[in-house]
């Protein structure tokens, strides 16, 4: 710590709730998590009768005790408590917990620093990305041959859930994190984020959530598909009550950083950002946090019900008054919206990497604008295309079908205005413009084969089967994760400080690029010839396409284990990266790197010139520039952490 | 001054500028005089190839045709393939013709700035392209979204139960309930498909259509058969541990031969002649 700051400490007493903060993090979340879970479950077992609801009360309480504990442990509920019970804190511990002391142990404590909160996302989501990877692993080799005993059923279906949760919600959190949370805030030139507290407590409690989500394999699993459809889920082992506490807890990281990114985005835009100027990529995350909160209150209702009639006998979607049909409508009513909050962002992304790698601004970013916003809007009412072979009546299936194939001119727009940046553009063939290619590619393949799904007839061949693994996976991976991969790979330098090796992650894109079309066109062939999703065997017929499948879904394995050892090795080793490698427009690059606990050495405010939309700002060198607030003594501008190395 | 201390490694190092020195490889390509000839020649190519393997790639790999509604399916997606090529190609001859034309493979230094472009003409051709595609697929979505000839007079009826984890079918007008799937071929037969415990998905592959089977509700399915020959019933929803086994082989047959296996399954002949609407 600075001597300024022990100055301003030595005249506040130190109060037992500061001896206490003082000694929160991981670890004490662990062992506070661990305790509380103990007494839940011991509790539990003497309140309750195990069996019947008896078994799902224990896991729900133990579950909801974990998290709670964990998160006291941690410190994430600081901010409301300290509120409520009027804490005085002590300037050097607020100071820490905002980041200023740096050091490594920042990343694993309560910290406000929405970097450092960026950068704990990014540790969760490749997490819970790569618990998904292994699944999918499992579920390839199982597919090997046509009545493979490499995994039995039950675990067989364990792992599809697994696989296909912690798979969407890893890809959510790299956008809610590197994305919204790092890159937006230094993007639009604010030099915090508005609710830097709020910000912090999602990623906290998505990361206890994710220990129960993971340990659903272990404590009886729940195969029943990432949708846990009732009733089936209602059959599920006890797992899958931890599986729904994990979804409530998914519910608050989302809602939590959702809000604390819109606020930012309204709010904390530096002067001269209006919003006629804000780049495409702070928009796409906007429209995102909105559209997300917007649909979590859906999912938070389902689980909810999921969970009382688990543990109390009520009936939302069991019998004798609930159906497995109310749920459907229910989830893909929450579900739908939030697939489309995962395309977004990355096409936010890698317009940005366009216009920086062809030299010009994004063409024609309103039109962008309004496509996100109306891709936003027709995703609620687009449901009923998961539901055209439950009986729908011709004049709903019809208007689905409308809606859905609506969506290609919103889509059409971004890929036209991507297209149109890099066309006769002056091209730099650098790493995260290979990324935008890709998606390019894997967009239409997904776009394409998602027009045909959309159309009833065609989805009553196919519903249920390999194609719409495929169509999803195009879209997920091909678009999504390729998007967020090439956004990473471009904040790269930002994120760590150093370039990350473009020989490695060429090797790496070129293993993911060839990888996706492998797994996944071979995926359209099996489904085409008629073999059904999610299960452990097939006929013998379909055994070349699945072979296929799994040789591309190794090779894509080993493209992202390339690239995140690269990232891993060029974070430690790599060429210390200057502010603005890539000569970029955008205001996060006109800051050092490391960004400084307060992101600008002083405010940037943009030119008023309407013609220099982001190239032009002005920095402590050119009049008008507005100084430093005398906000806090947390360090404006100080050395950030990263460069001085651990502190404590 | 705070920013003076946090310049950092913000300035390039000396050894940036030396390798940009040594590696003087990368070139500035500017050869692309006619990047419009370039993204039209790889479009065609690419709508082309894609236009060969739509009408080419269903009928190879689709399982044959057994019901009319199976075979519009199968155009449906032959239609949108040939729909979709130009799209394809429209993207890949712009984004291929991209690379060919002010280019860099420096890695040290970005090549210089390109003129801004407005996009706005491109861009609106482009929307009105995909707009006039997406009016095609959605009247071609509405004009086949009754199938036809489902709707005839005088279905067979057959009750489908989804249990976990098999199928069991009930022929009205006989008491025959069992766990094997015997059509006619030629006459139009009304699934009513439900479940007695989770939800299932009842896919006659080959028939080109299926159903949801949810617990407490019934729903219809009506297909005709037109070609004899064997089919796979198949569970296309999650219904829990044996899922992939729930699968049952069914048989189109002729009605003579439908007949004489409803005698085999008890049914008095004249009553299984009745059933099966052939002549005595």
């Amino acid at each position: 710590m600075t001597t300024a700051l022990k100055l301003d400490s030595a005249s506040t007493p130190t109060t037992w709730s500061d001896r206490v903060r003082a000694r929160q993090g991981a670890v004490a979340g662990l062992v506070v998590g661990a305790v509380a879970a103990a007494v839940a479950w011991t509790g539990a077992h003497v309140a309750f009768e195990v069996g019947n609801w008896g078994t799902d009360r224990v896991t729900a309480l133990t579950s909801i005790a974990w998290i709670l504990g964990f998160n006291l442990g941690v410190g994430t509920w600081n901010p409301p408590i300290g509120w409520l019970l009027g804490w005085t804190t002590d300037p050097e511990l607020e100071a820490t917990e905002a980041g200023a002391a740096g050091g490594r142990s920042r990343y694993l404590r309560f910290c406000t620093d929405h970097k450092v909160v960026g950068i704990q996302y990014l540790v969760l989501g490749l997490t819970l990305l790569a618990v998904g990877g292994v699944g999918a692993l499992l579920i390839r080799t199982q597919l090997l041959s046509p009545h493979s005993t490499f995994l039995g059923p039950t675990a067989y279906g364990d792992v599809v859930t697994l696989h296909g949760l912690s798979m969407v919600i890893g890809a959510l959190l790299l956008l809610i994190g590197p994305f919204a949370s790092f890159v937006v805030p230094l993007m639009i030139g604010a030099r915090s984020v508005a609710l830097p507290r709020l910000n912090a407590m999602g990623v906290w409690i998505m990361a206890s959530a994710a220990v129960c989500l993971i340990a659903t394999v272990v404590i009886g699993g729940a195969d029943v598909g990432w949708t846990t459809f009732a009733p089936l889920a209602d059959q599920a082992s006890p797992a899958m009550t931890a599986l729904a506490i994990a979804m409530v807890g998914l519910v608050a990281c989302v809602i939590l950083s959702g809000i604390s990114t819109v606020a930012t985005v309204v709010t904390m835009r530096a002067k001269g950002m209006t919003m006629q100027r804000l780049p495409v990529m702070a928009w796409g995350s906007l429209v995102a946090a909105a559209l997300a909160v917007a649909t979590m209150a859906g999912l938070l209702l389902v689980m909810t019900f999921v969970l009382t009639d688990r543990t109390m006998g009520t009936s939302f979607f069991v019998p004798p008054w609930g159906s497995g049909g109310l749920y459907e409508v229910m989830f893909w009513t929450m579900g739908q919206p939030l697939l489309y909050v995962l395309l977004i962002p990355p096409a936010g992304a890698l317009l940005e990497v366009a216009s920086s790698f062809a030299r010009r601004p994004v063409v024609n970013p309103r039109a962008i604008v309004v496509s996100f916003i109306v891709i936003a809007a027709i995703s609620f009412v687009t449901l009923g295309h998961h539901l055209y072979t439950a009986g729908l009546s011709p004049a709903v299936a019809g208007a689905s079908m409308a809606l859905t194939e609506l969506f290609a001119l919103p889509v059409g727009v971004v890929v036209l205005c991507l297209l149109a940046t890099v066309w006769r553009g002056s091209i730099w063939a650098r790493l995260p413009l290979f990324f935008v290619y890709l998606f390019l590619w894997d967009l239409v393949i997904g776009g394409v084969s998602g027009a045909l799904l959309g159309n009833p007839t065609t989805d009553r061949s196919f519903h249920g089967g390999m194609v719409v693994t495929a169509h999803l996976h195009f879209m997920m991976v091909g678009a999504v994760l390729v998007g967020a991969a090439g956004g990473l790979v471009y904040w790269f330098p930002k994120f760590t400080g150093r370039m990350l090796d473009e020989r490695s992650g060429r090797g790496a894109f070129w293993l993911i690029a060839f990888g996706i079309q492998l797994t996944f066109l071979a995926q359209f062939w099996a489904g085409a010839e008629g073999m059904a999703r999610r299960v452990a065997w097939y006929e013998p017929g379909f055994q070349t396409a699945n072979q296929i499948s799994t040789v591309g879904a190794y090779l894509l394995t080993l493209g992202w284990v390339v690239l995140v050892w690269a990232g891993v090795w060029s974070a430690r080793h790599g060429r210390p990266a200057p502010a603005d490698p890539w000569r970029a427009r955008t205001l996060e690059w006109r800051t050092p790197t490391p960004v400084p606990l307060r992101n600008f050495p002083v405010a940037p405010v943009l030119s008023e010139d309407p013609e220099a939309t982001y190239s032009a700002w002005t920095d402590s060198s050119t009049p008008g520039a507005v100084p430093v607030g005398g906000h806090s003594n947390t360090g404006a501008g100080r050395p950030s952490a990263g460069e001085t190395g651990g502190e404590d | 001054m705070p920013s003076e201390t946090s310049n950092g490694t913000g300035s390039p190092s000396s050894d940036d500028q030396a390798a940009a020195t040594q590696r003087s490889d990368g070139h500035l390509a500017d050869g692309a005089a006619r990047p419009w000839a370039f993204a039209v020649g790889v479009g065609v190519a690419v709508t082309a190839a894609a236009a060969v393997a739509a009408v080419v790639l269903p009928g190879r790999a689709l399982p044959v045709a057994a019901s009319s509604t199976a075979t519009d399916a199968a155009h449906t997606i032959r239609l949108y393939g040939l729909l979709a090529a130009p799209v394809l190609g429209a993207v890949v001859g712009t984004a291929a013709a991209s690379l060919i034309g002010r280019r860099t493979n420096n890695l040290d230094e970005p090549p210089p700035d390109a003129p801004p472009a407005s996009g706005r003409p491109a861009t609106m051709v482009g929307f009105a392209f995909t707009a006039v595609l997406v009016v095609a697929v959605v009247a071609w979505g509405l004009v086949t979204l009754t199938p036809s000839g489902a709707a005839t007079e005088d279905p067979l009826t057959v009750r489908v139960t989804g249990h976990q984890w098999v199928w069991t079918f009930a022929y009205s007008g006989t008491k025959v309930v069992g766990t094997n799937l015997v059509l006619p071929v030629g006459r139009s037969v009304a699934f009513e498909v439900t479940s007695s415990d989770v939800t299932h998905g009842f896919h006659p592959v080959g028939l080109g259509t299926q159903v949801e089977a949810a617990p407490g509700v019934t729903t219809e399915l009506r297909v005709t058969p037109n070609k004899l020959g064997p089919l796979t019933v198949q569970c296309t929803q999650l219904c829990g541990l044996l899922h992939s086994a729930m699968v049952t082989h069914a048989e189109v047959v002729t009605p003579s031969a439908f007949a004489r296996w409803l005698v085999t399954q008890g049914v008095a002949p004249t009553v299984a002649r009745t059933v099966a609407r052939v002549g005595p």
